[in-house]
């Protein structure tokens, strides 16, 4: 023990007489090791996990059903019919999330709900704090509403009481109005329910699905019988799936059953289409697609990080191997006074140690820090967060291993260095030449520099190119004020009502002396609000039907946002059935751009307070809704539809978002206008919004791609610069003979070129690689691979050849004499 | 002037001062001297008496704190670091006592490495130069091996060669026989004493009172001063 002892004392006083560069090394793997324990964390949240609150948790998945469009969940039919027939699964669990409001002592607190069907418990099997679960009575329609509490909402509601068994809640609900397309309304939803607390979960059950915890559990079946009681049809519920495979079988049987049996099921859910087809997921989510793509993010960034940490590594391994001709000296002393190769192996693993475990412990404690800011990264946006944190057994496992091979291996690189270099001709080296561990290390970290770097060009290349993308609209000076989405929004009306509601928003708002011009329409382009889908047929294959979104709007809307004419005219203001349409659906439709004057071939009327049908009146280039690389939907804009009430108010103003919020309210307040503001945005900041996880991408790779290239080239600088000092000689040698000063720098500079070229010719072709790879899924092909490896090839050799600066200076500047003088 | 008739090397009140915090060593001092083209010169004395230091004075590797030195008639003083390299190439030739070749390279190529500072001169021609060198050394038929493959007295020979493949007119040679027998010593003597028969100026620094008397003219240093 006081052999290690000392011997820690040895190391620490070694590094500390060159404090800089130990503090660089250390630094530099530390903030490597940092990003890896986040991402590691991260990977291990979303894939590695189980959930904590179900018992067995690795047999659960979840069901979807994936349309063409996007994935959806199924009806409470679907789902008793898999839960009864299934033969794959032990068992199939609905689950619906509502968010209601506790009403209690006069005041109400927003609560999250989740109706579960009735398998729920004996299915998922949750642990329960005190209390019962729900019961199977629970679930009959009849049933008393009861609800479970969860660990976390008890104590903070109820102080931690076990007396709130039994305890009444009033739950408040929201009613909506719902229009169908036949044109009749019904409400739901806005029922008060009271319910009584049977039970508390367990303390590591915070809800069904990652996202923001879930407060109570009730019964899904009696909240469905209790809306039947209302008039008109029930609302569709969407239920999340989750089911428990069979013994002994994977994911894949079950989907194999589902898509075989139960093949014309999806069929049944509204929204599904007949090619809709069942997607099993083996793992517990409300949003696989969002939450794969998350992981997909998230394993490019740890697989990055791990490259950066690789890099850090082999930089320490350089640092140790170039201290190695300065300790010939001392550890051949330490052998000619009866040191033991064992003794000098623990003095070597020790110093390697004090580093790789100094660097550990600072990036783990840098990643507690760091986990928060990365978990808000925007391209992370879909992911189902439960509890990352890089204190995990697992994570720490993971690390302490990597560890390990780290300290070994950094341990060995001045065992090499002192076995290459030999201590018996110590003084007498003329030359130094990198050895093998050198060049291996030097190319590794020049070539994963240049992967680094190609993927940092790659996405900042995607950046540049979809900022510059047209988007079919002008967003500067335009400010949107966009109306509250809620029950007290009156759908529907005459077109002779609207026609007045717009003319009177607009004498009003027109009065404001910011306002330059304005229009209405929903959605604005990139800007969340109503929107409507219908469906319509091509005339040349009526069979076949394009799902088509419908924009509101009023004839200045289009002129305003700037979007560009294909063909036609703009429409009339005194026209409710002239009709815009992109140029998407032109094209899907018909076929062609020349098609106004055409009727659109809708399978289903319109409903915007006006008889007839809406014919074509010009065409628009394609505007982007949403992210620019998302397919553009067929769309028609429409001057009279049933939610024109909900249309936002499109101003071009200098004015800012705040400002005008204030002055609308102002109008509101003064009861000159009926509007329910909801969101105030400034049009551009919208669009820039819609780039931010390609922004945020774009500059975690840039920003590991400078660390990674800053540490390549720090470690060349340092094999480089050892070569020069150990090899002075040689420069004595060249001087005596004639090499004048530039002759020394270009030597020095010509040598870096050679020892590098390998990393520059793999760092290119990995880059090269790269490129190719990313464009299956993160970048689009505007990115081309050649011109980001001529790119990476020109700046690893720029790399090289500022990495040689310094020591070619040190060449330049060496005193021959003083040199040749230690004869 | 007639370059001929002109000494090849004068230094004037010629000076070399080592300076540290606290102490100022003159390891040459106030030096008067002129050595003509064609000499044969060794310089002796007790070690640290500044031989070496004086060596690479003459020869480029080092600068004055004071005093002038003139080389062919060029002002060293008043030329750069880049021309002072291009008159070491041309007007001068090393020989050391540790021969100091560079290992990863054959004997052929460490005998042309002076060649390769000399712009213009294509390799063919170096390589011919080089064998020829290597002849005169008889050194020709290990021209491949690599300096580690030679005996010390081969190395020598090798650097020798080295230092006259340039045709310099000056060659220095400190302490040329320090790490050799005395067989391959009288060798190595036999070589300088040809070179300087062929019209070299000789500088040669040795502890060897009867290589020293080889020299046609003998001096003395002590404490940085010659004697």
């Amino acid at each position: 023990m006081r052999g290690v002892i000392s011997d820690l004392r040895h190391a620490t006083k070694l590094y500390a007489r060159t404090p800089l560069s130990s503090a660089l090394a250390v630094g530099a793997l530390a903030a490597a090791l940092a990003f890896v324990s986040v991402f590691v964390s991260m990977w291990n949240d979303l894939a590695l996990k189980p959930h904590p609150g179900f018992a067995d948790s690795g047999r659960l998945v979840s069901i979807l059903i994936d349309t063409s469009k996007d994935v959806i969940g199924v009806n409470h039919e679907v789902l008793v019919e898999l839960d009864e027939q299934a033969v794959t699964l032990q068992g199939v669990v609905g689950i619906e999330s509502q968010h209601r409001r506790l009403v209690t002592n006069g005041q109400s607190v927003p609560v999250r709900l989740e109706f579960v069907s009735g398998s729920y418990f004996p299915v998922l099997r949750p642990g329960m704090h005190f209390g019962r679960p729900l019961a199977e009575s629970d679930h009959v329609s009849e049933a008393e509403p009861v609800a479970v509490l969860s660990y976390r909402f008890w104590r903070q509601q109820f102080q931690g009481r076990r007396d709130v068994l039994g305890e009444v809640v009033e739950l408040s609900g929201s009613p909506m109005t719902t229009i169908h397309a036949d044109g009749s309304q019904t409400q739901a939803g806005g029922e008060s329910l009271n319910v009584r607390v049977v039970g508390v979960m367990a303390r590591n059950m915070g809800g069904s699905f990652g996202g923001a915890p879930t407060d109570f559990w009730l019964a899904l079946e009696p909240d469905i019988a209790l809306q039947h009681q209302g008039a008109g049809p029930v609302p569709g519920r969407s239920l999340s799936v989750l089911a428990r495979l069979g013994p002994d079988l994977g994911h894949a049987v079950v989907s194999d059953e589902l898509n075989s049996r139960f093949s014309d099921l999806p069929a049944q859910v509204s929204r599904a289409e007949a090619t809709s087809r069942w997607q099993v997921y083996p793992r517990v989510t409300n949003n696989p697609e969002a939450a794969e793509q998350a992981l997909d993010q998230v394993r490019l960034f740890m697989a990055a990080s791990v490259l950066v940490a690789v890099i850090a590594a082999v930089n320490i391994g350089l640092f140790m191997l170039a201290r190695a001709p300065g300790r010939r000296r001392e550890v051949n002393l330490r052998f000619a006074l009866g040191a033991s190769r064992r003794r000098i192996a623990r003095q070597l693993i020790t110093e390697a140690g004090v580093l790789v475990v100094s660097a550990g412990l600072l990036g783990l404690a840098a990643s507690l820090w760091l986990s928060a800011a990365l978990q808000d990264l925007a391209f992370l946006d879909g992911a189902d967060w439960r509890t990352v944190n890089p204190l995990d057994w697992r994570v720490l496992a993971l690390l302490s291993c990597g560890l390990a091979v780290l300290t070994a291996t950094a341990a060995l690189a001045p065992a090499f260095g002192l076995r290459q270099t030999g201590v018996a001709h110590a003084l007498r080296q003329v030359s130094a030449r990198a050895g093998g561990a050198q060049r291996a290390s030097g190319i590794a970290q020049i070539a994963l520099a240049g992967l680094l770097g190609g993927a940092a060009l790659g996405f900042g290349w995607q950046l540049l190119h979809l900022s510059r993308a047209d988007f079919g609209f002008e967003p500067d000076g335009i400010v949107v004020v966009a109306a509250e989405f809620n029950s007290s929004v009156a759908f529907g009306g005459s077109w002779e009502e609207l026609v007045a509601t717009r003319a009177s928003r607009r004498e009003i708002i027109s009065t404001l002396p910011v306002v330059e011009a304005l229009a209405f329409g929903v959605p604005a382009p990139t800007v969340p609000g109503f929107s409507m889908s219908l469906s319509a047929n091509s005339p040349d294959d009526p069979a076949g039907s394009v799902s088509v979104s419908v924009v509101s709007m009023d004839a200045d809307f289009p002129r305003l946002l700037g979007m560009r004419l294909l063909a036609g005219a703009m429409p009339q203001a005194d026209d409710p059935l002239g009709v815009l349409i992109n140029e998407t659906m032109a094209l899907q439709v018909w076929g062609h751009l020349d098609v106004i004057g055409e009727p659109v071939p809708l399978t289903a009327p319109m409903p915007g307070g006006v008889e007839g049908a809406p014919r074509v009146v010009g065409v628009l280039a394609d505007v982007a809704y949403d992210h620019p690389q998302a397919r553009t939907e067929p769309t028609v804009f429409s001057p009279a539809t049933f939610f024109s009430r909900l249309e936002s108010i499109v101003l071009q103003t200098q004015a800012s978002p705040a400002e005008v919020r204030g002055l609308i309210q102002g109008l509101i307040d003064q009861g000159l206008i009926e509007f329910e503001i909801g969101e105030v945005l400034r049009l551009s900041d919208s669009w820039h919004q819609l780039l931010a996880a390609d922004r945020a991408r774009a500059q975690l790779s840039i920003i590991a791609a400078l660390v990674a290239v800053f540490l390549a080239a720090f470690g060349f600088y340092g094999t480089q610069r050892y070569l020069v000092a150990a090899g002075r000689r040689e420069f004595a040698i060249q001087a005596a003979l004639g090499a004048g000063p530039k002759a020394l720098n270009r030597m020095v500079l010509l040598r870096g070129l050679a020892l590098g070229l390998p990393g520059l010719v793999l760092g290119t072709l990995l880059a090269f690689i790269g490129i190719i790879w990313l464009q299956d899924g993160f970048i689009d092909q505007a990115v081309s691979p050649w011109a980001v490896s001529l790119l990476v090839a020109a700046g690893i050799a720029a790399l090289i050849l500022l990495a040689s600066l310094g020591p070619a200076r040190q060449a330049r500047r060496m005193a021959p004499a003083d040199v040749l003088r230690e004869d | 002037m007639n370059e001929q008739a002109s000494p090849l090397i004068q230094l004037s009140k010629f000076s070399r001062i080592f300076t540290t915090d606290t102490l100022e060593t003159h390891a040459v001092a106030e030096i008067d001297l002129e050595i003509g083209r064609g000499e044969y010169v060794s310089i002796e004395g007790p070690s640290g008496c500044g031989k070496s230091t004086l060596l690479h004075l003459l020869g480029l590797l080092d600068e004055p704190s004071r005093g002038e030195y003139r080389l062919a008639g060029v002002p060293i003083t008043e030329i750069d670091a880049e021309e002072r390299a291009r008159l070491r190439n041309r007007e001068i030739g090393f020989v050391f006592q540790s021969f100091n070749l560079i290992p990863e390279m054959t004997v052929a190529e460490n005998v042309a490495l002076p060649l390769i500072y000399r712009a213009g001169m294509r390799p063919s021609e170096r390589r011919e130069r080089a064998r020829e060198a290597l002849g005169r050394v008889n050194m020709t038929e290990r021209a491949d091996h690599r300096p580690s493959q030679l005996s010390g007295g081969q190395q020598q020979r090798v650097a020798i060669a080295r230092a006259l493949v340039g045709e310099p007119s000056l060659v220095l040679a400190d302490e040329p026989t320090g790490n050799l027998d005395h067989a391959n010593g009288d060798q190595v003597m036999d070589l300088i004493e040809e070179l300087h028969t062929g019209g070299t100026t000789i500088v040669m620094v040795t502890h060897n009172p009867a290589y020293s008397q080889r020299a046609r003219r003998r001096l003395n240093m002590l404490d940085g001063r010659l004697a």
